[in-house]
Formats: C-alpha cells, structure tokens, sequence
C-alpha cells in the first residue's frame, strides 16, 4: 500500500486528518460562543423592546412575546442560512434533501429544537434571567445521554454517571436562588426555571434524532431545513395557539410580529441574534459532522458560561444592571463540568469517533 | 423516467458503492460533472469535505493516499459495510448498484 511506502504520503495524510479534527473541535468551541451572545442579544437588547415586551404585559403576553421572538430568531436564522448555502452554490440541496428520508428526520428534529425547546428557552430566558435559563438548558446532552439508552440502547459507563449526577447538582443549585432583586423583580422566576428544561429536552431529542439520520446530510443545508421548518411551524401553530389559550386572540401573536418588523429596531436585533443563534447551529451540526456527537455538545454547551461574560457586557452597553449570584456561576461551572464528563473522554478528543 | 438528482453528499456515497476500485476528489469532479457541474458547489473543497465527513462518520475508509506530481496529498477512498447499509435511505430509484 502506498500510505506505507512512502512516509511524506503517511505524514500528509495525518496531518490532514488532524486538522480536520481540530477544525470539528473549533466549531464546536465557537458554537458555544455564539449561542451564549445570541441569548444574552436576544434578552439584553431584543426581547427587552417594545412589542416583545411592556410594563403593562401580564404573563400570557410576556410568554406569547417570547414565542414570537423566539419564531423571529428561526426565522432570520433561516434566511441567514439561507444566503450562506445561495453564496456557497447549494441552493438546490434544499429539496433534494427534503425527498430523502433523512431530510424528513431533520425536520422531525426540528420540532423538538424549534417549537419545544426554542419555546422552553426563551420563555425561560425572559423570566428567569439567560444565565439561569441557558445553565439548566445545557444539561440536554446529560438527557441526551439517558435517552441513548432507552432509544438507542447505550450503555451508560461510571464517568458518565458522575457527569449526569453533577448536571443534577448544578441544574439544582442554579435554580435555587433568584437573582439579586430577588422574587420581587423576577416574579416569574421559578415558572421559568421550570420552562428551562423544556429545551434540555428538547434538543436531546433532537440530538438523539438527528444522530441518527443526519450522517449522510450536508450539515449546512440540514441546519437551514431546521430553521425555516422551525419558523413556520411557530408561527402558523405555536404562537396562534398561544394567543388563542392566553385569550389574547387568533392573531395577537402575528400583531406583535408585525409591529417588531414595522419598528425595524426590534426586529433587527432578533435578526443580529438570529445570525449569531444560525451560526452557532451550522457551527453545532457541522462539528456534530467532524468531531462526533459527544464532543461537539461538550464544547457547544459552554455556552452557559459565556452566557456570563456577554451578559456583562450587553447589560454594561445597555445601562441596565447584570445580575447573576455566586451561587449561579457555581451552578453554571458545575453543569458544565458535569456535561463535559458525559459527553467526552478527554483522552479521546483527537480521535474520531470512539 | 430519468432519476432524480440526489443531494450531493448522498451521491457521493452511492458513487462509492459503485465504484470497484478506490478513488479521490479527482474521480468525483470528473464523473459526477455531467450532474453538478453547473452548480456553484461542484469544486475540490466540496468534494474532498464531503470524503472527509463520509469517513468521519464510518461511511467510507481510507485506501490509499500519495503525493501527486505537484506534492499535493491525493487521497483514495472506499466504502465500508456501514456505508453500503446506509443506502437503504436513498430514493428508491438509486438504491440498486451496479
């Protein structure tokens, strides 16, 4: 064979190997990043204007504000996507895939991210803070985990137990306390502590789902499916419903869409939070591809750490106040740390698939 | 009625359960060019990139790889018995292989 008789040839190869490992390992380290500044955008700046949110919202409207910010983020995370795969000449990938069954699972996957979890996480973020509400969204992978045994009949070993328990821990200390201003600022807070989860199992379905179809899909075009399904379905079902059951009426939720577009500054910083959410997915599904799975959720949910640092700053920017308690980047290192336990061996980390 | 056009990477994959021997990126640009070669993403990045994920994912393996004319690493691929499984996706008009 040629790879042994000729060492240059050997060494090529390897070195082209490894790059493309570490590439998968940037993705998913730059993942991370940009899902935290997409939240703390889309709680410090967008969700923060007027028509997401009023002083006079009750908690219906404040929740149906959300699902329509949330429906605006896939959206121009979408047509982000959108634009990226026009540029990059895959234009026609779309329907090509939507025939295929894996193409059909990505959209089932895109169910449970979207509307379950996308819903789950900004309600959250709204009324339990981002730092809170993304530290209990990241211990999807620890469910993702739990589900792979049921569905995909994994074995679960020691390290990963530890890892599960620690999200536990975390997930429990987080939540725990309010933030500063207490329950009198945050009257909601624990209503949407609890909502938080909905995203942790949310995108573990969504992971275990797409894990299962999405190795033969261009993770670009996979990810633009993703957002626009998501999009559509919020808004012709989701956030119709919603206003229906919270009696604010049938198109209470296309009104608030309408005013943020008409307003154009509410709507451009969903758009801002939609590039960065639209590339952090394409980042996510992209190092899902090269790294593996267990890897690229380890690096994709640092995001509730640097939840932290963005949060600082886009409150400093804002002239609002950051607040986050001791207590709550403990809990947040100890998901993290727990989540990392789960998903990777760091012993593994350069080599492909276990 | 003629087949329709698979996505590419799907088409990658059925490329190699046809292919008898190993092949590269420079097999694909040739073959495949009737196909995509109108398309913005029919070039070697693309291709090499969909080789790579391919092989990431267990699809195919390496069989060979050298240094061409120009020292530039060529690397030959082939599939595996998880890839040939996972042709039970493709539409039913590509599934059988010749």
């Amino acid at each position: 064979m040629a790879i042994g008789s000729n060492l240059n040839a050997q060494q090529a190869l390897l070195n082209h190997q490894l790059n493309y490992a570490k590439k998968g390992l940037g993705w998913g380290v730059f993942s991370g990043a940009t899902w935290g500044l997409s939240g703390t955008i889309l709680y410090y700046v967008a969700l923060a204007m007027a028509p997401f949110w009023n002083e006079s919202y009750g908690l219906w409207m404040i929740i149906l504000g959300s699902l329509v910010g949330a429906a605006m983020h896939d959206g121009f995370a979408g047509l982000w996507l959108a634009l990226i795969n026009l540029f990059t000449g895959r234009w026609k990938e779309y329907g090509r895939t939507l025939r295929t069954k894996p193409g059909m699972m990505v959209c089932l996957a895109a169910l449970f991210g979207g509307p379950l979890g996308m819903a789950g996480y900004l309600i959250g973020i709204n009324l339990a803070t981002p730092t809170y509400a993304l530290a209990i969204s990241a211990t999807y992978p620890a469910l993702g985990a739990i589900l792979g045994v049921f569905i995909l009949k994994e074995k679960i070993q020691p390290r990963v137990w530890i890892g599960i328990i620690a999200c536990t821990i975390g997930a429990f200390i987080v939540g725990y306390l309010p933030p500063e201003g207490g329950i009198e600022a945050y009257p909601h807070f624990y209503l949407g502590i609890a909502l938080s989860f909905l995203p942790a199992i949310g995108w573990a379905i969504e992971g275990v789902i797409s894990t299962y179809g999405m190795d033969m899909v261009d993770p670009d075009i996979a990810i633009g499916i993703r957002e626009t399904f998501s999009f559509v379905v919020f808004m012709i079902l989701i956030v119709t419903v919603v206003g229906v059951v919270g009696g604010a009426g049938l198109t209470a939720g296309w009104s608030i869409f309408a005013q943020a577009l008409a307003a154009g500054k509410p709507a451009f910083w969903v758009a801002v939070a939609g590039l960065a959410g639209g590339l952090s997915y394409l980042a996510w599904y992209r190092a899902l591809n090269m790294t593996g799975v267990g890897r690229a959720m380890a690096f994709n949910v640092t995001y509730a750490l640097w939840s932290i640092p963005f949060g600082w700053m886009l409150a400093m920017l804002q002239g609002t106040q950051y607040t986050v308690t001791n207590l709550g980047i403990i809990g947040a290192l100890i998901i993290t740390t727990g989540t990392i336990l789960v998903v990777a061996n760091p012993k593994e980390l350069l080599k492909l698939r276990n | 009625m003629a087949k329709e056009v698979l996505p590419m990477r799907f088409r990658v994959l059925h490329y190699a359960a046809q292919k008898k021997d190993s092949f590269s990126y420079h097999d694909i640009l040739k073959d495949l060019k009737d196909e995509y070669g109108g398309e913005g993403q029919f070039n070697k990045g693309m291709a090499q990139l969909h080789l790579d994920s391919l092989r990431a994912v267990g699809m195919l393996e390496i069989a060979d790889a050298e240094l061409d004319a120009n020292n530039e690493l060529v690397i030959k691929y082939k599939i595996t018995d998880y890839g040939m499984d996972r042709l039970k996706y493709l539409p039913d008009a590509w599934k059988k292989i010749s």
